[in-house]
């Protein structure tokens, strides 16, 4: 058992990087695009979250004998 | 206990990481506390193995049987993810939502706890039908 600080990094790099694109295209004027891109953004981190937790509520399935 | 210190350091890291990524974009660290949750999560399921194995040993020892220790072990479960899930609820500022999923943590343990109400009932009914 180990725990991925690797995700933390990554999950928090994934935020500021679209952080600064939303400001970069709502200071010029698309905030459309700049509300995708938040939602993209979104969606990719959430993809990386379900595998977590699935993991996360099998082991619980496991150890509690469900 | 290494990994006691590893994950006690992380959780520390994100509570700075969610409040500096979650200034612009709060729900990228809604989505960042629920991850570090679900692994610490593992990190606590893992410690509590061989709990387990001790409490299945020691209904062995007593001769329990019966399936009641699984029952409770499956109520203790279900509270913990369902008061893991809250708080994240709660943190990402929908109450209600939380409320709702304790609700529905309750009615299951009340659901999954009907057997033991029923041998319960049993028991008493062929005490009461001695006397």
């Amino acid at each position: 058992m180990t725990m991925e600080i690797d995700l933390i990094f990554k999950i928090a790099a994934i935020g500021i990087i679209v952080s600064i694109l939303n400001q970069v295209l709502s200071r010029s004027g698309r905030e459309e695009q700049a509300t995708m891109t938040s939602l993209a953004g979104l969606v990719v981190v959430l993809m990386m979250l379900a595998q977590k937790i699935a993991d996360l509520f099998e082991l619980v399935k496991t150890l509690f004998e469900f | 206990m290494e990994l006691y210190w590893k994950t006690a350091a992380a959780v520390l890291l994100t509570v700075i990481l969610v409040l500096a990524v979650g200034r612009q974009e709060k729900d990228m660290g809604t989505v960042l506390s629920m991850a570090v949750c679900a692994m610490a999560g593992t990190v606590v399921i893992s410690y509590l193995e061989p709990v387990m194995d001790l409490l299945w040993k020691l209904e062995d020892m007593g001769g329990l049987g019966g399936g009641m220790l699984g029952i409770l072990l499956k109520a203790v479960g279900i509270a913990l993810v369902t008061q893991m899930a809250r708080k994240i609820c709660t943190d990402a500022g929908n109450g209600s939502l939380g409320a709702m999923l304790e609700l529905l943590g309750s009615a299951v343990i009340l659901y999954l706890s009907i057997p033991l109400f029923d041998s319960f009932l049993t028991l008493l009914r062929e005490i009461l039908g001695e006397i």
